[in-house]
């Protein structure tokens, strides 16, 4: 979708709702992909959509085009998802028992190394398993490991969408990984995180 | 940098393989409901009005209070009014006296 997107801002400045409705059209794709990225409960994902467009569009007079305006909603989006998923409540612990048969089967086949072109319901498994993983993580070291190692996003990129300084990134990125290792480890060696 | 263990690391990648399909378009009404919520926003609430008409009567307040202050500040330091000059109520009541 091709958008004007000076002159959009232009006319929504001016109350116009076509206007307004276009750019939240082309914005959508991308709210939406954080959204459903960074919050594994999905049972609100338009209402959370919803309040980031709100917020976008009260601090639209703040924006002054020094960056792209992907990239300033993107940080909207981001720090909205990061304050709900500090109310969320997290399990603090998971054992064994508590993993489902793909779970448990991901899990064996992630680490005998058997799969190399995996099943579907590993898939499936691994997907749930992470979630489980990446629950028991701060929710800033959560994204951090999202944009890191599962997108395999670049800092640079990390800086863009969320506006944290590139030091404070590989800091926070390198305490995370340590925390999500040991998780790991322990449900590997252990049966509980 | 710490690195992630290799198989942690093999079981982000599976969990990224698996992308359920799901339209990333906006979908039908949201656009609309979504502005109707905005305009809802953007319109002051009753609280919202009664906190404004709470400061502005704080502020017509202070002004009196204010204005009180300096007109007695203004009095007590003038000129003393003539002592054989009376003031208008004396002049009424002597009037109305007789």
């Amino acid at each position: 979708m091709d958008l004007d997107v000076a002159d959009c801002l232009a006319r929504v400045r001016k109350q116009d709702q076509d206007a307004a409705r276009l750019l939240v059209e082309y914005l959508y794709p991308k709210v939406i992909r954080i959204v459903r990225h960074y919050l594994p409960r999905r049972a609100a994902e338009e209402d959370l959509a919803q309040e980031i467009f709100v917020k976008m569009f009260a601090k639209l007079d703040h924006f002054q085009g020094d960056l792209l305006l992907e990239h300033w909603v993107s940080r909207i989006a981001v720090n909205h998802c990061l304050n709900a998923i500090r109310t969320q409540k997290s399990r603090p612990e998971w054992r064994m028992a508590d993993l489902s048969e793909e779970q448990a089967a991901a899990l064996d086949a992630v680490t005998t190394g058997a799969a190399h072109d995996p099943h579907p319901a590993h898939l499936i498994g691994a997907r749930e398993l992470v979630e489980m993983l990446l629950q028991a993580l701060e929710p800033k070291d959560r994204l951090l490991i999202r944009m890191l190692e599962i997108d395999e996003l670049s800092i640079e990129e990390v800086r863009q969408q969320t506006g944290w300084s590139a030091t404070y990134i590989r800091v926070r990125a390198f305490r995370a990984r340590r925390r999500l290792n040991k998780r790991f480890r322990n449900l590997r060696k252990e049966g509980h995180l | 940098m710490s690195e992630l263990d290799p198989d942690l690391k093999r079981l982000l990648k599976w969990a990224h393989a698996f992308s359920p399909s799901e339209s990333e378009e906006a979908p039908f009404g949201f656009s609309t409901r979504l502005l109707a919520a905005n305009r809802r926003a953007q319109v002051p609430t009753l609280l919202e009005e009664l906190q404004q008409t709470a400061w502005g009567l704080t502020c017509v307040a202070l002004a009196t209070i204010a204005c009180g202050c300096l007109l007695l500040f203004s009095q007590s330091f003038g000129p003393a009014p003539a002592a054989d000059l009376p003031s208008a109520v004396s002049y009424v009541a002597n009037n109305l006296a007789l």
